[in-house]
């Protein structure tokens, strides 16, 4: 093991369920085709060429249960492998239209490229599960999988319903048995979000560890005596590591970060939206509106202006190796101080979502890669690790509670709670009530009614994801996040009137099942009232 | 950290806090100057800290971006309401930030009927109450105000006066008689927005928590700890000029 100690890269991959049978086309399922396109695919093939190469690496991934699903559904694989067909359209008819400028062609022949290779190891190399690459490379021991709530809830604005956060952990970990045949070791907190007693939730599924921002480490009950470079465990043995300050900064930050580098892609300018719509327009969705397409020809040339220049890959990818080695020099600076300043190895946790590499920031795999060869260059490197590994060699830690936290906006919970969404928890809290009075109203149902049951179980919690007040927050998709909380509180509130009139209409219900297929195994008594 | 928490400590505190905020500041200046600059050195701190969680909810948002005109695109064949009111008679409290929190309530139709049949009903006041524990009882009552409302609006903001403490709250009707408490809330506990000091002083300690990106140390004079009082933004204003009148 290095003395400068180690780094645990973490990403979060999430996206709630979005699966709509019913429509042959629906804009939002498109959320997951661009993040398999740009960021799941690619990354996969960042730990296939690391490993080609014997370069060490080693970093926690986050799955949710939603997204791991929906990784593993037919129906929407199969809607993939259509919407790759269809950008494959657009790459030729781009190519034909581009063949007087050899720049942009180059670009959308770079797209094509990207397509083909998507299509191909989809299909041949996960036979159209792109969950089994996850699974290869946590067989291999490269990748740690933990998971996250069930369905992403924020999970401090359910505090008062403790029979709700029960269920998102224990659905979560259910979910993840299934899908990935393990216990997680870890739990990502949706957001980060975290209140003190959260802890509690773990103790009965053996999860270790999770991930809070600086100031929920720092604002706890005793002083971290090691800030964030070590983890402090609660009074039920639970560890809680902080996130590195200098390492987000130097992502997440659009500007001042790397992300933001003048000579890399732009991220707006896509030809969805910048051809004519009577040459783009028959080859979007349902040729009715305008979309990301992913195809995007300029750089960022300039945050403050509309004057962009054309992408250069080549520019970019040198500018990439740039950057990895900046941002590992200023890792192995941040191990020299610390050392000497701690009795044992410092952890410097890099949290970030995954989908911030190669959906937003287009060179985002390529970054990840270059990280792991030039630290793999260098004497007395610093180790990748996963927070796991760092607990096995140091397992006794400072005894302290954290504060109330959270990586959104502010620090705090203002963001899935403010004057645009606040609306929605009376109904969410009303759910949880409402199904603990189901339960012990039908406390051992078997047959339709235990199918019923379970699907109100499903809504309760598709209806706590906190996509849903976060999108009305930041105001990308709000008439979809609120038909989506409405429909599931509507869906639910069907089935307590059902019960209620002792009446199940059978088709309905069919249908519902079929569509909100997420988490087939659920037995709706998850959700019964604690014991105080 | 607020002006009124600073203010409260003794010119040696915020000297010594000054030292190991390693602020600069000469044996002549006063206490205001102090106060100012201890206060300017956290907001920096603070605004950071925000600056990078507001940026990572910026880069989230990206990830729901597909269409420019979302309304245009709405499958929808009905507009889905939903229940106004659930007929019960409920309370609930969160805590969205250190210094904010969240009611909403909803009344019962029984209830809001005896209500209206109340010759003597004058209105309805949402009550927060603090609390030394985490439970209702008469002795764990340390502070209460009170927020008028009335019946439709079902929800309220408002300003957490203390950090670290018990906060319940409850939705009374009052009448010319007497108060009447129609329901009472969930308790939450507020949280501490500081590094709590250690008993010993460690300087390897301080340069780790410099280092994890707080760069001055957000706590109130070591070996003490205060209880925080945000500025109530209910208080009436008679009661603002009697406590000003008072300092």
């Amino acid at each position: 093991m290095s003395s400068r100690g180690m780094i645990s890269l973490v990403l979060n991959a999430h996206l709630p369920f979005v699966r709509h049978p019913e429509y042959d086309w629906f804009l939002e399922e498109s959320w997951f085709f661009e993040a398999i396109s740009e960021t799941y695919l690619p990354l996969l093939r960042v730990f296939r060429a690391l490993e080609a190469d014997s370069i060490p690496f080693r970093l926690v991934f986050s799955i949710s249960p939603t997204l791991a699903h929906m990784m593993d559904d037919d129906l929407l694989a199969e809607r993939y492998i259509n919407h790759l067909d269809s950008m494959l359209n657009i790459a030729e008819s781009e190519i034909k239209r581009l063949k007087r400028d050899k720049k942009q062609k180059n670009i959308a022949l770079m797209y094509q490229e990207l397509f083909k290779q998507n299509r191909k190891d989809f299909v041949e190399l996960y036979e159209s599960k792109i969950i089994n690459g996850f699974k290869e490379f946590r067989d291999k021991g490269y990748v740690e999988i933990i998971t996250t709530a069930a369905t992403h809830p924020f999970l401090p604005h359910f505090e008062a319903f403790p029979s709700a956060i029960k269920a998102q952990v224990d659905t979560a970990v259910k979910s993840h048995q299934r899908l990935f045949g393990e216990n997680p070791k870890g739990f990502w907190l949706p957001e980060c979000g975290y209140t003190p007693g959260l802890e509690d939730y773990f103790k009965n599924h053996d999860i270790k560890y999770t991930v809070l921002s600086a100031h929920g480490v720092l604002h706890a009950d005793q002083k971290p005596e090691k800030g964030v470079y070590a983890p402090v465990t609660t009074k039920n043995n639970f560890h809680l590591f902080g996130r590195d300050r200098a390492a987000s900064r130097a992502i997440w930050s659009f500007k001042s970060g790397f992300p933001g580098n003048p000579l890399y892609r732009d991220f707006y300018r896509d030809i969805g939206f910048d051809l004519p719509f009577e040459e783009i327009g028959p080859l979007l969705g349902d040729g009715n509106f305008r979309v990301n397409t992913g195809f995007k020809y300029w750089a960022i040339t300039d945050h403050n202006s509309n004057n962009k220049s054309l992408y250069d890959p080549e520019a970019a990818q040198k500018q990439v190796v740039k950057d990895a080695e900046e941002f590992v020099a200023n890792r192995l600076k941040q191990g020299d101080i610390l050392s000497p300043l701690m009795d044992r190895e410092p952890i410097i946790i890099c949290s970030y979502d995954a989908e911030l590499f190669g959906h937003w920031w287009y060179e985002g795999p390529a970054f990840i890669e270059n990280i792991f060869r030039i630290m793999a260059k260098k004497d007395n490197p610093m180790s990748f690790t996963t927070p796991m590994d760092y607990l096995e060699k140091y397992p006794v830690n400072q005894k302290t509670t954290p504060a109330y936290s959270s990586w959104g906006e502010k620090g705090y919970g203002q963001v899935w709670l403010d004057g645009g969404n606040d609306w929605i928890y009376r109904h969410l809290h009303t759910m949880v009530e409402r199904m603990c009075e189901l339960i012990e109203r039908y406390p051992d149902e078997s047959g339709l009614k235990e199918r019923v049951l379970n699907q109100a179980a499903r809504e309760v919690l598709l209806a706590q994801a906190s996509d849903w007040p976060f999108i009305i927050k930041t105001g990308t998709t709000v008439p979809y996040a609120i038909k989506r909380i409405k429909t599931h509180i509507n869906n639910f509130n069907y089935i307590y009137d059902f019960l209620c009139s002792n009446v199940v209409k059978t088709d309905w219900l069919t249908t519902l099942e079929k569509k909100n297929n997420i988490f087939p195994d659920i037995d709706y008594r998850i959700l019964a009232k604690l014991d105080e | 950290m607020t002006k009124e928490r600073l203010k409260e400590l003794s010119f040696e505190q915020l000297q010594g806090l000054s030292r190991k905020m390693k602020l600069d500041f000469s044996i002549n200046e006063d206490k205001e100057t102090l106060v100012e600059n201890i206060l300017e050195a956290i907001q920096e701190d603070n605004l950071e800290r925000e600056e990078l969680n507001n940026l990572a909810t910026q880069m989230e948002s990206h990830k729901y971006d597909v269409a420019l005109i979302e309304e245009l695109f709405t499958p929808y064949d009905e507009e889905e309401e939903l229940a106004e009111s659930y007929n019960q008679d409920r309370i609930v409290l969160m805590l969205r930030e250190p210094s904010w929190g969240f009611a909403y309530w909803d009344i019962s139709n029984q209830v809001k009927q005896e209500l209206e049949e109340d010759e003597g009903f004058e209105g309805l006041t949402l009550r927060l109450v603090e609390l030394s524990d985490n439970y209702y009882h008469p002795d764990s009552i340390i502070d209460f105000f009170d927020i008028t409302t009335t019946s439709k609006h079902g929800q309220r903001y408002f300003n957490l006066p203390s950090e670290e403490a018990y906060y319940g709250a409850e939705l009374i009707a009052l009448s010319s008689q007497n108060e009447r408490v129609l329901m009472r809330s969930n308790i939450i506990n507020t949280t501490r927005t500081f590094i709590v000091p250690s008993i010993n002083e460690n300087q390897k300690s301080d340069m780790l928590i410099e280092l994890s990106g707080f760069s001055r140390d957000e706590t109130a004079y070591p070996g003490k700890k205060l209880k925080v009082k945000y500025p109530q933004r209910i208080i009436p204003i008679a009661k603002q000029e009697e406590e000003a009148e008072n300092e």
